[in-house]
C-alpha cells in the first residue's frame, strides 16, 4: 500500500525515517483490521487487543507523528470535517513528508469511515498531545472529541469511549482544573447508564470518583456511589480502581472493616504487572494504614516485598506495635510531608489514639495486675486520672479484657478466655469456605465458550479463529494497563 | 420591603441580641436574595467587584442566619445555612487567601461542634478531611478550628478528663462565646460516654466515686443521683446497692440449641454447593 519513492539525493537517514514511519502507519492499520472485526463481529475482545498494542504504539508516535498524520490522511474521505480537526491538532509537520509517501484511498474509507476508527484516531492524538505535553491544544481538542462521541451510539465503541474520557479528564487534571469537567462527566454519565454501556458506566464513575477525592470531597463522593451502580463485567483495572476509591471513602468515614475488606480487593483485582506497581504501592500504603487503624499490625512481609520505599509507615507500624507515644509524635513530625503527600496524614493521625490502645494491650498482657499510676507512667500519659478513664475506654473498646478497681487504683486483667469454646473459629471457618466457594461459582460464571457458529465454519476457518482466540485471551490477560497513573 | 432595608434591620436586631425577631426577618430576606441571585456564588456573578461586595453581604446575611438559628437552638435551620455558606466559603473569588481566626472558620468550628454534639463522627471526619487538605485554613494557627479537634482527639482516646478541662474553662477563655451553647450538650455527651466505660470497665463503684468520675456535684443525694442516672444515662443493668453501684456485666450466655441450628444449616449450604461442583 505504501511505496516509498527512492530518489538519489534521498539519505539513509530519511530513508530509514521514512521506512520506520511507513512501519507505524502499517501498525496503525492493523488496528484498524481489528477495529473492524470488532465493529462486525461484536466481539470486544479484538478491541482489548488494540489497547494492548497502544503502549508500543504510543511511543513510536511520539517520536514520529508524521506517521499519524498520514494514516489520518487515509483513513478519512477527502471531505471529512473531523480529519481537518484531528490534523489541525497534530499541528506541525504535515508537508514534509507528505510527498515522499503515495496515498492511495482504500475503496472502503473512501465512502464513509467506521466510527470505531474515527474515535480510535481521536483517542491516538489526544494520547501524542498528552505525550508532547501540548494541554491547551489538547484542552481544546477534547472539546470537539466530546462533540464527536455524542454524534455516536454503537455499543462496540464502549471501549474505546471509556479511554477517551480517561484521557479528557487526566488533561483537566494536569491543567488544574477539576470543576469544570464535572458537568459533562455527569451528562455522559448518564447517557452511558441509560445506553448499558458498562464499560464507559464504570470509567466515568471512576473518574469522577477520582476528580471529588483529589479536591478532598469525600461526601460528594460517597453521595455518587449511594446513587449510582458499578456495573459488573467491567475490566478488572477499572473495578481495582473502583474498590480503591470507596476503600479510601469508607477510611475517612471510619468504617475501617468495610475500607480493609474494600482495599484487599483492590490490591487483588490489579493486575500483577510491572505497569500497575503504582497503582500497587498507593493501595499498599492505604491498606498498612487502614490495618493499623482496625488495631492489626501488618506482616513484615508488606514492607519488604515492595521495592519503593515504605519507611515512613514502617516506622509509624513500629511506633503503633511498640506503643510508644513519644515515638510515634516523633515520625510524625519527621514525615509529615511524605503523609501530606500521600494524602493520608488525617488518617494517620488518628492513629494516636491506637499507640495507646496498644501500649495499655502490651500492659495487660505482660501484668495481671498493675496499679494506673504504673500505667500513667510506662505511657507517657499526663495523669492518673486520665489514665483511669482512658483505661476503661479501652476495655470499653474491646482492646483488653480487664477491670478497674477504683479504691485501690490498680487494673485487674481476667484470665485468658480459650478461643476455642467459642464460636470464633467456626464463623472464620465458614467465611473461608464461603470466599472460596463463592471464587468456584465466579470463575464458572467468567468461563466463555464457544459460539455455535464456530461448529459450522469449515475447519481451516476455525484454526484461524482458534489463533486468533489466542491472541485476544493473551491481550485480555495482559489487561488494557497503560493508563495506571494513579 | 427592600433588601436595603430589610438587612438593615437584620443588622439592627442582630447586634441588639435579638435572635427570634432575626430568625423571623430571614425568610423574607432570602426570598429577595434569590430574586437578585445571590443566594449561590457562581462563575457568573463574582466578575465584578460590585457583585462581589453583594455577595460578601449576602454571606453576612446567611451567617447571621447560621448564628441566630444556632442561638434559638434551631439546629435544622442552622444546619441549612451551613450548607448554604458553603459554596460562599469555597468560592476562591470571596474567599482567596489564608484565613485564621475569621468569622467564617468560626462557623465552620461551630458546625463541627455541632456534629460531635450529635455524635455524628464520621460526618465530623469527613468535613475534617476538607479542610484540613484546603490551603484556605491553617488549622494550627486558628484557635477556632483547634478547639473542636482537641475535642474529638480526646474523645477518641478517652481522656475525658481534658475534655472536662476544655469545656469548663472560664468563659474568657473559650473562643467564642457561640461555643457557650454547645457546652451542655457536650457535658451530656461526655457523661454519657463515661458512663459506658464505667459499666464495662467495672464490676462495682462507691457512689461517691462514681459522682467524681462523672463529674457530678458530690451533694447528690444517692436517690437524686440514681434518678440522674436513669433519666440521662441509659443506665438499664446498674444496681443501686448501699452506697456502691454495681455493674452488671455478665452477658446472657448464647443459646446452644441456636448455635448447632446454624452448624447444620452452614453445612447443608456446603453441601449443596459441592454436590452442584460435582
Amino acid at each position: 500500500m505504501v511505496e516509498v519513492k527512492k530518489e538519489d539525493q534521498a539519505l539513509t537517514n530519511g530513508e530509514a525515517k521514512s521506512s520506520e514511519v511507513s512501519q507505524i502507519v502499517k501498525e496503525i492499520e492493523q488496528a484498524f483490521t481489528s477495529l473492524h472485526k470488532a465493529a462486525s463481529n461484536f466481539d470486544n475482545r479484538h478491541i482489548s487487543k488494540v489497547f494492548r498494542d497502544l503502549v508500543p504504539l504510543r511511543r513510536k508516535i511520539k517520536d514520529n507523528v508524521v506517521a499519524l498524520d498520514i494514516a489520518i490522511e487515509k483513513a478519512y474521505p477527502p471531505n471529512n470535517s473531523s480529519k481537518e480537526i484531528l490534523r489541525k491538532a497534530i499541528g506541525e509537520p504535515r508537508h514534509e513528508h507528505t510527498d515522499d509517501i503515495e496515498i492511495e484511498q482504500d475503496e472502503k474509507t473512501a465512502t464513509q469511515i467506521l466510527p470505531e476508527i474515527d474515535l480510535y484516531l481521536h483517542l491516538l492524538v489526544q494520547v501524542y498531545l498528552l505525550d508532547v505535553g501540548r494541554l491547551a491544544e489538547l484542552d481544546k481538542f477534547n472539546e470537539a472529541v466530546i462533540a464527536v462521541m455524542n454524534s455516536y451510539n454503537r455499543r462496540s465503541l464502549d471501549f474505546i469511549q471509556a479511554k477517551i474520557w480517561f484521557y479528557i479528564c487526566r488533561t483537566k487534571e494536569l491543567k488544574g482544573d477539576l470543576i469544570s469537567i464535572r458537568p459533562a462527566l455527569l451528562l455522559s454519565l448518564r447517557t452511558a447508564v441509560l445506553r448499558h454501556d458498562n464499560e464507559t458506566t464504570a470509567s466515568i464513575i471512576t473518574l469522577l470518583l477520582r476528580n471529588y477525592l483529589i479536591n478532598h470531597d469525600v461526601s460528594q463522593a460517597s453521595n455518587l456511589i449511594e446513587k449510582t451502580e458499578f456495573p459488573e463485567n467491567v475490566g478488572n483495572a477499572l473495578v481495582a480502581r473502583y474498590y480503591y476509591y470507596l476503600a479510601r471513602i469508607n477510611a475517612v468515614q471510619l468504617d475501617y472493616s468495610l475500607a480493609h475488606e474494600y482495599v484487599t480487593a483492590a490490591i487483588r483485582k490489579a493486575p500483577q504487572t510491572s505497569l500497575a506497581n503504582g497503582f500497587i504501592q498507593t493501595a499498599t500504603k492505604l491498606n498498612i494504614i487502614i490495618e493499623l487503624l482496625m488495631g492489626d499490625i501488618p506482616q513484615l512481609k508488606v514492607f519488604k516485598t515492595n521495592s519503593v520505599n515504605l519507611e515512613p509507615y514502617s516506622m509509624v507500624t513500629k511506633a503503633v506495635r511498640l506503643g510508644d507515644l513519644k515515638l510515634f509524635g516523633q515520625v510524625l513530625n519527621k514525615y509529615e510531608k511524605y503523609f501530606i503527600n500521600d494524602d493520608n496524614f488525617t488518617l494517620v493521625s488518628r492513629l494516636r489514639q491506637n499507640v495507646i490502645k496498644t501500649g495499655i494491650r502490651i500492659i495487660s498482657l505482660a501484668y495481671s495486675k498493675i496499679s494506673l499510676k504504673d500505667i500513667c507512667i510506662k505511657l507517657h500519659l499526663d495523669s492518673e486520672e486520665s489514665t483511669e478513664y482512658i483505661v476503661s475506654k479501652a476495655i470499653r473498646d474491646g482492646v483488653i479484657e480487664a477491670s478497674i478497681n477504683h479504691e485501690q487504683g490498680y487494673m485487674k486483667s481476667k484470665e485468658l478466655l480459650d478461643v476455642y469454646s467459642t464460636t470464633l473459629p467456626q464463623t472464620a471457618f465458614d467465611q473461608r469456605i464461603r470466599f472460596c466457594l463463592s471464587l468456584h461459582n465466579d470463575s464458572v460464571k467468567s468461563m466463555r465458550y464457544p459460539s455455535d457458529n464456530n461448529k459450522l465454519d469449515s475447519a481451516k476457518n476455525t484454526i484461524d479463529s482458534k489463533e486468533d482466540e489466542i491472541d485476544l485471551l493473551k491481550a485480555i490477560e495482559e489487561g488494557d494497563l497503560d493508563d495506571f497513573m494513579d | 420591603m427592600s433588601l436595603q432595608k430589610l438587612t438593615a434591620e437584620l443588622y439592627k436586631s442582630f447586634d441588639s441580641g435579638s435572635h427570634v425577631q432575626c430568625q423571623k426577618l430571614l425568610p423574607a430576606i432570602k426570598l429577595e436574595l434569590i430574586k437578585h441571585n445571590l443566594l449561590l456564588p457562581l462563575d457568573s456573578n463574582t466578575q465584578t467587584s460590585d457583585q462581589i461586595n453583594d455577595l460578601r453581604i449576602s454571606e453576612r446575611i446567611l451567617e447571621i442566619g447560621a448564628l441566630s438559628s444556632l442561638l434559638t437552638n434551631n439546629y435544622q435551620g442552622f444546619e441549612g445555612y451551613f450548607s448554604h455558606l458553603r459554596p460562599f466559603y469555597s468560592n476562591s473569588s470571596l474567599h482567596g487567601k489564608v484565613e485564621v481566626n475569621t468569622d467564617s472558620t468560626k462557623i465552620i468550628s461551630l458546625y463541627l461542634l455541632y456534629l460531635l454534639s450529635q455524635g455524628l463522627i464520621s460526618k465530623f471526619h469527613t468535613e475534617l478531611e476538607q479542610i484540613f487538605n484546603s490551603k484556605q485554613y491553617a488549622i494550627e494557627k486558628d484557635k477556632y478550628l483547634q478547639f473542636p479537634l482537641n475535642l474529638e482527639r480526646n474523645l477518641m482516646e478517652g481522656n475525658y478528663n481534658k475534655i472536662w478541662k476544655l469545656l469548663n474553662a472560664d468563659d474568657n477563655k473559650l473562643p467564642c462565646e457561640e461555643y457557650n451553647h454547645f457546652i451542655e450538650t457536650l457535658i451530656n455527651a461526655l457523661r454519657f460516654e463515661i458512663a459506658k466505660s464505667l459499666e464495662k470497665g467495672y464490676d462495682s463503684l462507691p457512689i461517691n466515686n462514681c459522682k467524681t468520675l462523672l463529674y457530678l456535684p458530690q451533694e447528690y443525694s444517692p436517690a437524686a443521683f440514681k434518678k440522674f442516672c436513669e433519666e440521662n444515662l441509659e443506665v438499664d443493668n446498674w444496681k443501686f446497692e448501699n452506697s456502691t453501684v454495681f455493674f452488671n456485666s455478665t452477658v446472657a450466655e448464647e443459646d446452644v440449641s441456636d448455635n448447632s441450628n446454624t452448624i447444620v444449616v452452614n453445612v447443608l449450604n456446603y453441601a449443596e454447593q459441592i454436590e452442584s461442583i460435582v
